[in-house]
């Protein structure tokens, strides 16, 4: 089923939007969930929130990209579960290393609620992933965004890991230039 | 913590960049050598069989021409007929790949397992999948025990038999990357190894235009960055067998991370330790190393309570730091590659590297003198 036809469903407060949800977009929310949080049952519980806060934000909402809408949302509620849970759990998974890579990312040592808002942050980081490469812009955003390894990345993009971890480490570096003069920090 | 805002403020990038980096394709910078070699072939098929119908004198003046003379000739020849790309007029550039459609399956996701310590992977272009058995189902392999995702665990794999896709990364006449099919509950689905047999990405006819351009990077980051940073590049070796145990306790993790990527090592990792069986070390040990017999005891990591060697979680990591420049690739024959390497500090190295059926080792590393 398209898009918008699922899109329709939600509006019509059929409760089929939620099959096809399910069906189309499940495995591809619950990757999400899973790379961050390297739990089956805590990633299908997220999967299962995504179409509960789909199905209360549609309508007012119409999104042009329902794949990106729920994974926007199953992201954040992934990022929620892993930080209210992440005392005591044990280490692996691919997002403690994605968070390390980003560390230095943003300069200096201040708290950065004070030094910007998120909103203006978040808009900044969307220029700046315009302003590179397409190449660079998906593998950036396959290692920060869908929280990919390296290695999952490298298959994905036909590329030799070493290749992915250079062009992220470039972009890092960038990213912390751009964030310079942009003000941030 | 300030790394976790930046990580939050990327959930508000552009659905369409969320969208390019989901559904965008890059071609594989190998293919297209490995088009232009099956191009080649289907011209050879088609002279020879069309040789027959061909004017006599045109066979015959080619069958009594004489003889090129060959002595001295490079000896790279060889090893460079099966595509002669030189030769073959440049194909268009190739099309882009089909997206892949979202992620709605096993078959449909790209995604890696582990069967007996051998690491396999879906690719969505290649993973068929029947209601029935396949007619190629061959030999058991055994089942999967780590998997990334769920529906894989405890799935049956076999062997596919006269394996096709890959044929033509060929050695000596064999694949050298074999397809699988894996028994999921819905039926049978093929995957491909990739763990070792990352030769699978070679077609060796054009390593040396792999020096000029960026697929450099791929000759380096297989087989010599690991060597050169874990190694701190003082690696050197005639024969494996006469590695002494200081050499050998910096390959252990050199070893380790060679290949195997984020996620095999995150399978080793514990409170902040990678803890590699025995088990794991003597098969990559002596996978890569000609003749080599691995014995725990001389390694200084090797605790024989777990039988396993412990080491630090970052020993498998690559610092980038380490800059190398690969100034010559080489076959000096059809299955063997010799790689000269210079590093930032002028020293320069020579590995040489033999392909068989199943995988590839190291033959020799050696430092070339001034």
């Amino acid at each position: 089923m398209e898009d918008r036809e699922i899109v329709d469903l939600y509006w019509a407060r059929e409760e089929q939007a939620l099959e096809e949800t399910q069906s189309k977009y499940g495995a591809y929310c619950w990757r999400i969930a899973h790379n961050i949080l390297r739990s089956r049952e805590d990633s299908e519980e997220c999967v299962n929130d995504t179409w509960l806060r789909a199905w209360n934000a549609m309508p007012p909402q119409r999104p042009a990209i329902l794949s990106s809408f729920l994974g926007c949302i199953t992201r954040n509620l992934s990022l929620d579960r892993y930080k209210a849970g992440r005392t005591g759990k044990r280490g692996g998974g691919q997002l403690p290393l994605a968070l390390e890579e980003l560390d230095y990312c943003l300069p200096g040592t201040q708290n950065v609620e004070q030094a910007v808002e998120e909103a203006e942050l978040a808009q900044s980081v969307d220029r700046f992933l315009r302003s590179l490469p397409e190449k660079d812009c998906c593998i950036f955003l396959r290692r920060y965004w869908y929280v990919d390894s390296v290695l999952e990345i490298a298959c994905r993009y036909h590329m030799a890991e070493g290749t992915v971890k250079s062009s992220l480490h470039r972009t890092r570096e960038r990213l912390r230039v751009w964030l310079e003069q942009e003000g941030v920090g | 913590m300030k790394q976790e805002k930046l990580l939050e403020a990327l959930t508000g990038v552009g659905d369409d960049l969320l969208e390019l980096a989901q559904n965008k394709r890059f071609p594989n910078p190998w293919r297209r050598w490995g088009k232009i070699a099956a191009c080649l072939a289907l011209v050879l098929c088609l002279t020879a069989l069309a040789l027959p119908y061909l004017p006599m004198g045109c066979g015959s003046a080619k069958s009594e021409a004489p003889m090129a003379d060959t002595s001295g000739a490079n000896e790279k020849a060889d090893v460079t007929e099966e595509a002669a790309p030189a030769e073959t007029p440049e194909l268009p550039a190739e099309e882009p790949e089909a997206p892949v459609e979202n992620d709605g399956g096993v078959e449909k996701t790209m995604t890696k397992f582990v069967v007996c310590g051998t690491y396999y992977y879906l690719q969505p272009q290649y993973a068929t999948s029947l209601d029935e058995p396949p007619e190629e189902l061959g030999e058991e392999l055994g089942t999967v025990t780590s998997a990334a995702l769920p529906e894989l665990l405890g799935c049956t794999v076999y062997k596919e038999q006269n394996s096709a896709v890959f044929d033509r990364y060929a050695v000596d006449g064999q694949a050298v990357t074999q397809n699988v099919w894996v028994r999921t509950a819905d039926g049978y689905v093929r995957a491909v190894t990739a763990n070792e047999k990352i030769v699978s990405r070679y077609t060796f006819a054009d390593v040396e235009q792999a020096v000029e351009d960026e697929d450099a990077d791929w000759l380096l980051e297989t087989f010599v960055r690991p060597l050169e940073e874990h190694g701190r590049g003082e690696i050197q070796f005639a024969d494996a067998s006469q590695l002494t145990a200081d050499q050998l306790n910096r390959l252990v993790p050199a070893f380790a991370a060679m290949n195997m990527g984020v996620t095999v090592v995150d399978h080793w990792a514990e409170d902040g330790q990678l803890v590699i069986p025995v088990s794991d070390v003597r098969f990559r040990l002596e996978r890569f190393l000609t003749g080599f017999t691995y014995e725990p005891e001389g390694t200084e990591a090797y605790d024989p309570a777990r039988n396993a060697v412990i080491l630090p979680r970052e020993a498998a990591d690559l610092d980038e730091s380490v800059q190398l420049t690969l100034e010559d690739a080489v076959l000096s024959d059809a299955n063997t590659l010799c790689l000269t390497v210079s590093r930032q500090d002028g020293v320069r190295r020579e590995y040489v590297i033999r392909f068989d059926t199943d995988s590839w080792r190291y033959l020799q590393i050696r430092e070339i003198a001034e």
